[in-house]
């Protein structure tokens, strides 16, 4: 049940149905499942969704937690299949969200709101960004889970196959083909910077 | 036995009278309003609320400081952010052919501020009054589209 | 990996890293207060089932039916005497969750939408932001 004793005994007793015991794993835990969502659904809402979707099918599943692998992976691996759930579900029914232009109000101010300052500067980085998160887009959800545990979260291929509940090869195969893509999708910009 | 238990009720399913379209979205927006600036064009999004806003509120300047729009359907359940200090979780109870009973938890912050039961058909909005801040004064609008 | 030019990918590595960050979780505690309502919620236990499945679709077919048959006979019969409230929003209930807040509603002036009016919310300064 991994090596934090503490967290142990806490598992033990929200096994038992002790929700207080199971408050405080969240709170061990919920940063980490919260930017773990995130990087693969890119949108705050649905990652808040997630995170609590994961506790509680995490809370539900409990009793079948046996402690071979730590209780983090276990959790990932729960947060990871309801984020490709949650993307494959919007790819069959696509949702959008309008966000307002970032529009700096002075309420006390008597003339009409400005636009932000220093355009230049900002706008480049704002510029890749919006192209590396496009070209991350792109990605069906199963090839963005492999490039975030593997790329951004630094797993091994063995445990990313844990989490993902395939083989290692399947895993290898997704990220050639996920590092592929983004590569053939962010070529130009390489050549701009 | 299955497949005749199947048929029938995708025929009940598709006959059932008053079914109503799929698709609808639940708007939220965080507007200031002020009297500062009667000249201030109003924004797009908010032109059809401005004459509802000036007779019950009183002000005559907006401005939009957020909007999101999410899906809704029955038994759905999310959070509404049109700004990160002031939110909605918007839950749905029920869904007729023209409108939605859904539960409306308004938070500042951490505090919720009020919990309201209403039944929103499509394009008759919610107006509530929020705090005042600086010169105007925080409205929210909820609308299902 | 066969074909893998490793210098290019990291290249294209450090571009994910710098700019697929994730922003911090904002009000944790509702993570926590949120999860544990839904376990309780649903900590009810449930009772078995008292009748079988095939009993329940048959049963639930014919209620569908007739109520079909209802609605196809009777209900234009009031459709008369229908407003059009069904078009407008209604507030059912509203509470303020605070004791200096106090909370009403009423139509909005062009019969289309609902208020609900929050009095004794606390005043803002200008310099704090509500974005």
């Amino acid at each position: 049940m991994g090596d934090d004793p503490e967290e142990a005994r806490l598992l033990v007793r929200a096994q038992r149905g002790d929700t207080a015991a199971f408050d405080k794993l969240i709170t061990l835990h919920r940063e980490r499942i919260y930017m773990h969502t995130f990087q693969i659904v890119r949108n705050e809402e649905d990652a808040l969704d997630l995170t609590q979707e994961t506790f509680i099918r995490a809370w539900k599943s409990l009793p079948r937690f046996d402690g071979t692998a730590p209780f983090s992976s276990w959790l990932h691996r729960i947060a990871t299949n309801a984020s490709i759930d949650l993307c494959r579900r919007r790819r069959v029914r696509p949702q959008t969200e309008i966000e307002s232009g970032a529009m700096k109000i002075d309420p006390a101010s008597r003339t009409t709101p400005s636009r932000p300052e220093e355009p230049g500067a900002s706008l480049d980085r704002a510029e890749i960004r919006r192209r590396v998160e496009g070209a991350f887009a792109v990605l069906s959800p199963e090839h963005r889970a492999v490039i975030v545990l593997k790329e951004i979260e630094d797993l091994s291929y063995e445990e990313i196959a844990r989490h993902l509940g395939c083989s290692m090869g399947t895993v290898m195969s997704r990220l050639f083909y996920a590092r592929k893509k983004l590569q053939t999708l962010l070529r130009d910009l390489h050549e701009e910077l | 036995m299955s497949r005749c238990l199947t048929a029938a009720f995708l025929l009940l399913v598709l006959w059932a009278p008053g079914a109503h379209p799929a698709g609808d979205r639940i708007w939220s927006a965080l507007v200031l309003a002020t009297n500062e600036d009667p000249s201030t064009p109003i924004p797009e999004p908010l032109k059809k609320f401005a004459p509802v806003i000036e007779k019950v509120f009183g002000y005559n300047s907006l401005y939009l400081l957020g909007q999101k729009k999410r899906d809704l359907f029955y038994g759905s359940e999310q959070w509404l952010v049109p700004s990160k200090e002031f939110f909605f979780k918007v839950q749905c109870l029920s869904q007729g052919p023209t409108s939605y009973t859904l539960r409306i938890e308004l938070y500042h912050d951490k505090n919720l501020l009020v919990t309201t039961e209403a039944r929103l058909a499509r394009d008759s909005p919610l107006y509530i009054r929020g705090p005042a801040w600086g010169k105007g004064q925080l409205i929210f609008l909820l609308e299902v589209r | 990996m066969r074909n893998f030019d490793e210098t290019d990918w990291a290249k294209t590595k450090s571009l994910l890293r710098e700019h697929l960050t994730a922003p911090g979780l904002e009000h944790p505690d509702f993570v926590n207060s949120r999860v544990l309502e839904e376990i309780e919620r649903q900590g009810k236990p449930s009772r078995p089932a008292a009748f079988p499945l095939r009993w329940l679709a048959w049963s639930g077919i014919a209620a569908l039916l007739t109520a079909g048959v209802l609605t196809t006979i009777v209900l234009p019969q009031q459709a008369g005497r229908r407003g059009d409230t069904e078009f407008i929003s209604q507030v059912i209930a509203a509470r303020a969750e605070s004791p200096q807040l106090s909370v009403s509603e009423f139509r909005a002036p062009d019969k289309r939408g609902v208020v609900i009016w929050i009095e004794g919310a606390e005043y803002i300064p200008a310099e704090n932001s509500v974005r």
